[in-house]
């Protein structure tokens, strides 16, 4: 399977520093999939603040990995949820970035060797 | 310079990029970074007063502006950046408006452009906590249980005074002989009141040319006098808010004094050669070593100006009547003098201590300090010996003659003759102290067994 992320953003801000990496690598596991869980409930009751909110917030950890499948879908949910406007499209895009989140995560732990 | 530990504090709900700016930023040595996740747990910590926040303008559990609102008003001194994914300008401007330092938008170059803004601001604390600290020193300096020292009954009428002059804004009035500390006392008063935040202007009446005395305290503008080439802010604007501190006060000349008594009294003064008027508010502190009544008899002074002036009365006591105070005080200069010079601890034999005591000290404490530190340079050893102690002017002329073998006529022309010299060859006079005829005195300068010099004309 094609690799998700890549870590090169944070290594080039982080002057090659690969512990930091593995850090960041392990708050991802531990709170990315949850983030992705809490968007598919605001999408499921349409409640457009949370949306807006989860979007936001995940869209600082899906650039820090370089996720450049998740770069324009994530922006476009935050939008939509600050705009309050549904779409036909909603539920899919936010099961694609939950599917997207859960894969990395795998990617991540295999990489990396963390168990959890 | 910029060695000094900055604490900073990042504040963002995204645990991710909080990690990733607390790393980034603790890459700096000098940088103490903590992380928060929710603004609970912020507000727990703002005692600590960090030195900068990074503030994620979103957080779940407060309105960004309230947090804001709330650190400033926990912790005054603290710089707040604040960070946000939001794009809108108003928002920002608002920020700004409430206090926030700087405005950082999350993207690609967020990092780099925090560290800027953290290295400018890093400047701007260092002078921050430089002025602090030197201020703080400065306040200990004229902290006056510090700064003047005794346990005398003397001194400490003195310090219940000043206790009233600082808690209240009268003017004061410090009268003592030369060398007693009047500037030490006006200074101490200024920077234990109210007014310690704004200047200390001493001035010293004596210093300034009569003619130059008026341009001095209330300043004049440019062309008012020949030589007058800029405007210049004179020392009363200068202590505006704080206190001036006029020394000998005593040799201000009459005409000038009706113009300081204006000052005083409407509480404004207009600059040489200006129509403006200017409010001033300002603490007077006077001094003088003369008699001011005195010279109000004599016409010196000007007794409203004399009311006008002598709010609270301090008389500082001469040192003399310090009882054992000089020990103390020698004491003090004593270690200061040898920790400033590197000299190793030293201290005054019994023979020395019984020196000082019994000196009258004519110049006070200034003669004290300069005695006891020419003594610790004089003696080689941890003890400070009596002959260490240079004191030159004898404080009464004592009336022996040894063990010289004089007959009685000889004691005799010799106790007139000193005091003919110290009472400047007034032969009535001296005849009236020794109780003898002025013709025995009188037939003895004729007979050339008294010595008369630079004699005044005696009717």
């Amino acid at each position: 399977m094609k690799k998700l992320y890549n870590t090169e953003t944070i290594l080039k801000t982080h002057y090659g520093d690969t512990e930091f990496v593995k850090s960041m690598a392990e708050l991802f596991i531990e709170h990315l999939p949850e983030m992705s869980a809490e968007l598919q409930k605001a999408s499921a009751k349409k409640d457009w603040a949370s949306l807006y909110f989860y979007a936001h917030k995940m869209k600082a950890s899906i650039d820090l990995f370089s996720i450049e499948s998740l770069t324009d879908v994530i922006r476009k949910l935050e939008k939509q949820g600050k705009a309050a406007t549904d779409s036909q499209t909603l539920r899919q895009d936010v099961n694609y970035v939950a599917d997207i989140i859960n894969a990395c995560v795998a990617q991540l732990k295999n990489d990396f060797a963390l168990a959890n | 310079m910029l060695r000094e530990t900055v604490y900073i504090y990042v504040v963002d709900d995204d645990v991710l990029y909080c990690s990733a700016l607390a790393h980034y930023l603790s890459l700096n040595p000098d940088y103490k970074v903590k992380t928060f996740h929710s603004a609970k747990a912020l507000k727990a910590c703002l005692h600590e007063n960090p030195d900068i926040i990074t503030l994620d303008y979103s957080m779940p559990d407060t309105k960004g502006e309230d947090l804001l609102g709330h650190i400033l008003q926990e912790s005054p001194e603290t710089k707040i950046i604040i960070i946000s994914g939001q794009e809108d300008i108003r928002v920002a401007i608002d920020l700004f408006k409430k206090g926030a330092h700087d405005y950082i938008q999350k993207d690609a170059d967020t990092q780099q452009r925090l560290w800027m803004a953290i290295q400018n601001l890093r400047e701007t604390i260092e002078l921050k906590k430089e002025v602090e600290s030197l201020k703080k020193e400065v306040e200990k300096k004229y902290d006056f249980q510090h700064s003047i020292i005794g346990n005398s009954s003397a001194i400490k009428k003195i310090f219940a005074l000043m206790e009233k002059a600082i808690s209240t804004n009268i003017t004061v009035s410090i009268t003592g002989e030369t060398g007693t500390g009047k500037e030490l006392v006006a200074k101490s008063i200024h920077f234990n009141s109210e007014r310690k935040k704004h200047a200390f202007v001493p001035v010293n009446v004596a210093a300034i040319p009569r003619d130059l005395l008026e341009s001095e305290l209330f300043g004049h503008e440019k062309g008012a006098f020949t030589g007058a080439a800029n405007r210049r802010i004179g020392k009363f604007e200068e202590a505006h808010n704080g206190s001036l501190f006029l020394d000998e006060i005593g040799e201000m000349d009459l005409n000038m004094q009706a113009k300081l008594l204006r000052a005083l009294q409407e509480k404004e003064i207009t600059r040489i050669g200006s129509n403006e008027i200017v409010k001033v508010n300002v603490r007077i502190i006077v001094a003088t070593h003369r008699n001011l009544q005195e010279e109000i008899k004599k016409g010196n002074f000007r007794e409203d100006l004399y009311y006008r002036l002598l709010g609270l009365p301090i008389a500082l006591p001469p040192l003399r009547e310090r009882e054992n105070d000089i020990l103390l005080i020698a004491k003090y200069f004593i270690d200061q003098f040898c920790k400033e010079n590197k000299l190793g601890k030293k201290h005054l034999s019994i023979e020395a201590k019984h020196k000082l005591m019994s000196y009258s000290f004519p110049g006070n404490i200034r003669e004290l300090k300069s005695l006891v530190e020419l003594a610790c340079l004089m003696s080689e050893e941890e003890e400070i010996a009596e002959e260490h102690l240079q004191i030159y002017l004898t404080p009464v002329k004592a009336l022996t003659y040894g063990n010289g073998n004089y007959t009685l006529r000889e004691y005799m022309r010799k106790l007139i003759q000193q005091y003919l010299d110290e009472y400047d060859y007034d032969v009535l006079k001296v005849a009236g102290k020794l109780d003898v005829g002025k013709s025995t005195i009188y037939r003895m300068i004729n007979s050339q067994q008294l010595k008369i010099a630079k004699r005044k004309i005696d009717a």
